[in-house]
C-alpha cells in the first residue's frame, strides 16, 4: 500500500477492529489475579477507613500504615509478577485517555480519603465505613476493568 | 487531514504499535505469544518499526537472562495515534 492511497471504509474499519482486538487482547494479559486485587484493594480500604478514624495518633494510626504497608507490598507484587510475565504497564500516563483516567480515578480516590475523614468530623460516623468500602470496590473495579490505567474499559461482550 | 502510514498499517504491525501504545514496554517472547507468530516473522517486523525510528528495542539480563523488551518511541507513539486518526476519518467518510 503506498501512503498515499487511500483505504476503503470497510479496510479501516476492519483495521480499527484489530487494534481494538489487540488492545483488549494485552489488558486482558495485564489483569492481576483475583486473589491479588481483593488483597490491594482490601489494604487500600484498610488505608482509607483507619484515616478517617485517626485522632492524635490512637490505635487507627497503626491501621494506616498497617494498610499503607499492605497496599504497596501488594502493588510491588503485581508490578515484580507482571515483568516476570514480560510486560511493564504504564506508570505515568503518555495518552489523552490514560491521562484522563488518571485525573478521574485521582478525584475520586482524594474526594473518598478526604470526604471521609471530613463527613467523620462533621458527626457522620459512619463515613469512614463508606468511604473505605466504596474506595475498595472502587480500586477492584479500576483494576479488574482499567488494567492498562486508561479510560478504555475491557468488553464485556470479550469474557 | 491525518495520513495513513504505510509502515504501520501491515496487520501484524499494526497490532505490535496497538499492543505498545498500551503499555509502557513488551518482551519479545510475550509479543510473540501475543501475535501468535514465529520468532522470525516478528523480528522482521520489529526491525522495520526500529528502522522507521517507531520502537526502540533494549536487550537486558533481567532475573539472569537475556530479554528483549520492545517499546514506542514518541514518534511510534505520535504516528500510531496519527494513523488511528486517520482510519476513523476514513471509517466517518472524510477520508
Amino acid at each position: 500500500m503506498d501512503r498515499d492511497q487511500p483505504i476503503d471504509a470497510q479496510a479501516a474499519k476492519a483495521a480499527l477492529k484489530d487494534i481494538e482486538s489487540s488492545q483488549q487482547n494485552l489488558q486482558r494479559a495485564m489483569r492481576l489475579p483475583i486473589w491479588l486485587s481483593l488483597f490491594a484493594s482490601f489494604s487500600y480500604g484498610l488505608l482509607v477507613f483507619s484515616w478517617g478514624m485517626t485522632e492524635h495518633e490512637n490505635l487507627w494510626a497503626l491501621g494506616m500504615y498497617i494498610g499503607l504497608g499492605l497496599f504497596l507490598g501488594s502493588a510491588a507484587l503485581a508490578i515484580y509478577s507482571s515483568k516476570l510475565m514480560g510486560l511493564k504497564a504504564n506508570l505515568i500516563p503518555k495518552n489523552r485517555s490514560g491521562v484522563l483516567f488518571y485525573l478521574v480515578s485521582s478525584i475520586a480516590f482524594g474526594a473518598l480519603v478526604v470526604g471521609g475523614r471530613w463527613l467523620r468530623l462533621q458527626g457522620f460516623e459512619l463515613a469512614p465505613h463508606l468511604a473505605a468500602a466504596l474506595s475498595a470496590a472502587l480500586m477492584f473495579y479500576f483494576q479488574y476493568w482499567h488494567p492498562a490505567g486508561e479510560m478504555h474499559k475491557i468488553g464485556a461482550g470479550d469474557e | 487531514m491525518s495520513k495513513l502510514d504505510t509502515v504501520i498499517h501491515a496487520p501484524n504491525r499494526l497490532q505490535i504499535c496497538a499492543a505498545l501504545s498500551t503499555s509502557a514496554e513488551l518482551e519479545f517472547k510475550f509479543l510473540k505469544e501475543q501475535l501468535e507468530v514465529s520468532d522470525s516473522v516478528l523480528s522482521k517486523h520489529l526491525k522495520t518499526l526500529e528502522e522507521a525510528g517507531y520502537i526502540s528495542i533494549n536487550k537486558r539480563s533481567d532475573f539472569a537472562r537475556p530479554r528483549s523488551w520492545i517499546a514506542l518511541t514518541s514518534l511510534g507513539r505520535k504516528a500510531f495515534a496519527e494513523h488511528v486518526a486517520a482510519l476513523k476519518e476514513i471509517v466517518a467518510g472524510l477520508g
